[in-house]
């Protein structure tokens, strides 16, 4: 089956994986307590006035009903319209995802090129004190939130030292008049570099530790199969031992965690763009649900939901092409 | 559009005026209208306008504004504290918290159900149109007929008929003395607002302020500068102000500290400290009309007893926990009335607390034995997700606790909180901590919060006479008679124990030292203050106008 067909087979999978949540999401937030005309109207509102309004915002409907209604919408590209902002979801989607997707991207850039080198060399001098030290960064990158590495680099590079932005993110394509200092768009994306690596490091860090560990014993591993040792008895050099015959088979399981990351990531991103302070769908997310905001909430988690589908299968291509004994239904 | 030939010709003038060594006028030059503000108000003598003239004023909030129209209600009081700089309310407040007229020629008498409101005649629209009746009679009927959350302050306005351009007549349907806090609103101009009621506060913004919306991306940026061509008492200093929504304080302090910020709001207790030892910044500070409370649910269940009541009382030491977790954020209460409201009615406030119990383990278990509450009582705290209100919440778990019964603290975000408090069932609530933040007037603290027909009472306590008192009191226009029915009422209150009064908690500010009279209103949203009272030409109270001294 060529990666087409599979690609398409595996996105038409997706759509009762979407549908789930969909249902889940939807049937979940109305067992809230709380309703979000009470929320919107405020602690002082009458009987009459919350009636009024929720006949407005349709929610005196049955929820069946609401859930049919919703459906056929989402089927026909209609996420809804938020009460909170006034404006149709997809409208707020589209505004804040470029944000996210650049810190996504950032992010797992910063990940993969440290994790991987890290990885490597921990494997290549395994027991040996950059060993040891590579061990030690991991273990404190996993086990730190990335909100608390967030302030902790605010104070040091914000407050102390001086030297980085602690609020907001410069977007590449953000007109110059608006950015501060800037004369050129050269200046603009010097800003959007220096407004990215506080919080980079921030939502990075749990995913290069996590990934220089897989690294590291994925390398171990195959560079203590059999055929390394063949070549290393052939006097093959180690570097390109390294290179050219474990690197590659050492990559199956790096992928799947990156893969897997980017859930971790999309939440983590939740916690980093709220203390730096950065508009994308984190936040959004967070004001929909301080907000009962319905179709907000529906609508961000749809389109997280769709985002891990996209991941997973990304991944599975990639297993593809980084192996190609992997088999998709039973062709070689 | 702002006008630059204009703004050019006062810039000309000014540099004249500073020149010739005009003085700033009078009520710009410090002094200090509230109760107990601290911090960085610096006195500015010696300064012409000129100097004081410009800059541009960079102020951080916890959150962003997500429209600014004042017929709706969305965003908080993060909306409405820049509302208040870009539209004028037809009355507003001075720093004593008395009512001031804005856009009204004098705070109107209530005769009955009725009263006349007369207009300023000058007072005009960024547009250059004048403030009339006709725009003030469909801001308050736009809110009821768009059923924000506004509506409620103007259900009780029967009609609204409009004499002349500057005199409106409201009929009531029944006598309500606190209508004339309702109408301490803002006011929209009715052509603007009605040719796309969508795109108003959010992409068109005309109001009557001393400030002009010249950019607003929500949970970006708020620009506006000064509006040179003010039609009350002289013109704000600052050309240009822009507020930006920044919700983590660390970051917040860390934007003091770097100077992308010249002011942030709300300053959480444990970083006082950190802004007092910047060289070159301080903490402004004041109580704010707020009232944090823990409530018994006395529908059902053991707290429906006054004798658990005033065991709980005597559970918990309410100062230590203030002292340790409220200060100096906040300050403990002895009544539902905010001080600048008690001070103002000349309350018995030392009476009411000297009422409250010291902690006294020992005869909180009498008490609770002689209510003859059972062993395995468990108390259900209920509390929404403060931090400050949190710790008082433990604080009286812990007390209850240590008298031998248990306690279970919930958190619930505002929604549940919401739907719960009120519920009266004692399975789910014993006891539940909210806080409540309104006008300035007695009333808007007690009937609402503690009448049974209350819209935020979830006490249920069912007492004929306090409620009577309430009711009887905004209907009466004498306030002598209504000081007299309030302390009744909260006499009771305190002797049944209907809440416990926790703190209020105060308007905070880091401020950077070059921003000078800068100081904090007791309305919460009146800040930050930076043309205070508008320096309007009716009241006799003392304005500001805050500048930058760089």
């Amino acid at each position: 089956m060529s990666h087409l067909r599979y690609s398409v087979k595996r996105l038409l999978q997706a759509i009762p994986v979407l549908l789930g949540i969909t249902s889940i999401t939807f049937f979940l937030i109305n067992a809230m307590p709380g309703s979000p005309v009470e929320v919107m109207l405020g602690p002082t509102a009458t009987e009459e006035m919350i009636t009024e309004a929720s006949a407005r915002y349709g929610f005196d409907q049955p929820l069946y009903v609401r859930y049919y209604k919703y459906i056929l919408a989402v089927l026909g590209g209609d996420l809804g319209q938020s009460i909170h902002y006034g404006v149709p979801v997809t409208e707020k989607i589209l505004e804040r995802l470029p944000v996210t997707i650049l810190l996504l991207v950032s992010s797992f850039t910063f990940a993969i090129s440290v994790a991987i080198p890290l990885g490597i060399v921990s494997a290549r001098r395994r027991n040996q004190p950059i060993d040891h030290g590579s061990r030690v960064v991991s273990l404190i990158g996993v086990s730190t939130p990335n909100f608390w590495i967030g302030l902790l680099l605010i104070i040091v590079f914000g407050y102390h030292l001086q030297v980085l932005p602690s609020n907001g993110l410069v977007m590449p394509f953000t007109p110059i008049s608006e950015v501060g200092g800037a004369d050129s768009r050269l200046d603009v994306l010097v800003e959007t570099g220096r407004s990215l690596i506080m919080p980079t490091i921030a939502l990075g860090t749990l995913q290069m530790a996590a990934i220089s560990r897989i690294e590291r014993s994925s390398m171990l591993e195959v560079l203590g199969r059999d055929y390394i040792s063949l070549a290393r008895a052939f006097g093959v050099k180690e570097s390109v031992i390294t290179r050219k015959h474990a690197f590659r088979n050492a990559q199956l399981p790096v992928v799947t965690i990156i893969g897997l990351q980017l859930t971790s990531a999309l939440g983590g991103a939740v916690l980093t763009e709220t203390v730096f302070n950065i508009n994308g769908m984190g936040r959004l997310i967070i004001q929909a649900i301080r907000t009962q905001d319905y179709a907000l909430i529906m609508g961000t988690t749809l389109f997280f939901g769709f985002m891990f589908v996209v991941g997973t299968l990304l991944t599975d291509l990639t297993y593809a092409y980084l192996d190609p004994r992997v088999t998709y239904e039973g062709e070689q | 559009m702002p006008d630059s030939s204009w703004q050019e010709n006062r810039r000309k003038f000014l540099q004249a005026a500073g020149a010739a060594g005009i003085v700033g006028f009078a009520g710009c030059t410090g002094g200090d209208g509230t109760d107990t503000p601290t911090g960085a108000a610096t006195d500015t003598d010696g300064m012409t306008e000129r100097e004081r003239t410009g800059g541009t004023l960079n102020f951080a909030q916890t959150s962003s504004p997500v429209e600014l129209d004042p017929v709706n209600n969305n965003g908080g009081n993060y909306s409405i504290m820049l509302k208040n700089l870009v539209y004028s309310p037809v009355l507003g407040y001075d720093r004593n918290t008395n009512l001031v007229p804005i856009l009204a020629e004098e705070v109107p008498t209530l005769d009955g159900n009725e009263f006349t409101l007369n207009l300023d005649p000058d007072a005009r629209f960024h547009n250059g149109d004048q403030v009339t009746a006709e725009d003030v009679k469909y801001t308050f009927e736009a809110t009821v007929e768009e059923g924000t959350s506004y509506s409620a302050n103007f259900s009780v306005v029967d009609t609204i008929e409009v004499e002349n351009d500057t005199t409106a007549h409201f009929t009531l349907t029944e006598p309500y003395v606190p209508i004339l806090h309702a109408i301490a609103h803002q006011v929209v101009p009715k052509s603007v607002r009605e040719e796309d009621t969508d795109a108003f506060g959010i992409d068109t913004f005309v109001g009557s302020g001393p400030f002009k919306v010249t950019e607003f991306e929500e949970n970006d940026h708020v620009t506006m500068e000064g509006w040179d061509d003010y039609w009350g008492n002289g013109q704000p200093y600052l050309d240009e102000v822009t507020f930006t929504p920044i919700n983590e304080p660390t970051n917040r302090v860390t934007q003091l500290q770097t100077g992308e910020q010249d002011v942030i709001n709300r300053i959480p207790p444990q970083f006082w400290q950190t802004i007092q030892d910047m060289n070159d910044a301080d903490v402004v500070s004041g109580p704010s009309l707020s009232y944090q409370f823990a409530a018994f649910n006395q529908n059902e269940g053991e707290c429906a007893k006054r004798d658990v009541r005033l065991a709980i009382d005597h559970c918990v030491d309410l100062d230590q926990t203030i002292e340790q977790y409220i200060k100096p954020g906040g300050g403990r209460m002895y009544s539902p009335l905010p001080a600048s409201v008690a001070n103002a009615w000349d309350m018995p406030l030392d009476e009411w607390k000297n009422s409250w119990s010291e902690k006294d383990i020992d005869r909180a278990q009498e008490l609770f034995e002689q209510a003859g509450v059972p062993d395995d009582w468990t108390c259900n705290i209920i509390v929404s997700s403060t931090e400050k209100r949190r710790q008082a919440a433990v604080s009286i778990a812990n007390g209850i606790k240590e008298a031998g019964y248990d306690a279970q603290v919930q958190y619930l975000d505002f929604a549940t909180m919401l739907d719960r408090f009120d519920s009266g069932d004692a399975s789910q609530v014993n006891i539940y901590l909210l806080g409540w933040s309104r006008a300035p007037e007695p009333d808007r603290f007690m009937y609402e919060l503690l009448h049974m027909d209350g819209a935020f009472q979830g006490q249920y306590y069912d007492n004929e006479r306090f409620n009577e008192l309430l009711e009887e009191a905004r209907v009466t226009t004498e306030r002598e008679q209504r000081r007299e029915m309030y302390i009744e009422a909260i006499n009771l209150f305190v002797e049944d124990r209907v809440h416990l009064p926790l703190y209020y908690t105060s308007v905070s500010m880091g401020v950077k030292n070059y921003v000078k009279d800068l100081k904090p209103h007791p309305v919460t949203t009146y800040n930050p203050y930076l043309f205070g009272d508008r320096n309007n030409k009716h009241a006799d109270t003392e304005g500001s106008n805050v500048w930058i001294d760089r």
